[in-house]
């Protein structure tokens, strides 16, 4: 724990700031931290996602025998793992698929992909949230964990 | 690369019955590692032509490097956890 963050929350302990006051020094100090990270941290901090997680919850209209809910949780290292895969796919399977994914205006090669660009990926996963509401009411999150 | 999964839980559960089984992988783990270790000792040879053979299509690399990628998502697998919740009936499968 940064040295700030530690003295406010020796202050709150001791009683010299309220609980209101100990919140925004530590919002303070938080946004100082943010701006003062060099870039490496911050990729460090975005490495440190672990899981991504799948929650579907049905809604109150849902109709029966669909799917009431479902949690998922898959590991980032599985995805990476997975994502790796694709150096075996067989050069000319490769391109057909970039064939094919360029036919629908994706220029996509998989041929291409290099474990820094996984890294990338997976870091920026760390942003990921999202959250579609269904018009029977049913609920889906992604987000990262 | 990830230690591999001791434990996956299997659970399913309905209305009228139901089971939970917990699959012991550190003990079936060691014993599936000697059986592909030895059919890849035993076709070998037989992989070896084949690579010559499949060289110029690009095919060589899967045949060498298919069960270590596969091996590298087993023990990536540690923590996937999937809850499926229906009416009458529920899904969880678990990997430790």
């Amino acid at each position: 724990m940064p040295e700030n963050q530690k003295r406010i929350l020796e202050m709150l302990k001791d009683k010299k700031i309220t609980v209101e006051e100990a919140e925004r020094l530590l919002s303070l100090t938080a946004t100082e931290e943010g701006k003062e990270t060099p870039p490496g941290t911050t990729a460090e901090k975005k490495h440190s996602v672990k899981y991504l997680r799948v929650v579907v919850q049905p809604g109150p209209d849902s109709q029966e025998g669909h799917p009431e809910r479902v949690n998922i949780r898959v590991p980032v290292s599985l995805m990476r793992a997975g994502m790796k895969l694709t150096a075996l796919v067989p050069p000319h399977a490769a391109a057909k698929v970039h064939e094919a994914l360029k036919e629908k205006g994706i220029d996509f090669d998989l041929r291409n992909i290099k474990d820094a660009d996984i890294e990338e990926l997976i870091a920026a996963l760390s942003d990921l949230e999202v959250d579609v509401e269904g018009s029977q009411g049913e609920k889906v999150h992604v987000y990262v964990e | 690369m990830n230690f591999p999964p001791m434990i996956m839980q299997i659970q399913i559960s309905r209305k009228d019955r139901g089971f939970n089984l917990w699959l012991p992988l550190f003990i079936i783990f060691p014993i599936v590692v000697i059986i592909i270790a030895a059919l890849f000792l035993l076709l070998l040879p037989l992989m070896l032509i084949a690579a010559v053979i499949l060289w110029r299509l690009g095919l060589w690399r899967p045949l060498f490097f298919f069960w270590p990628a596969v091996f590298g998502c087993f023990c990536a697998m540690r923590g996937l956890e999937v809850d499926i919740d229906q009416d009458d009936a529920q899904v969880f499968i678990s990997v430790k």
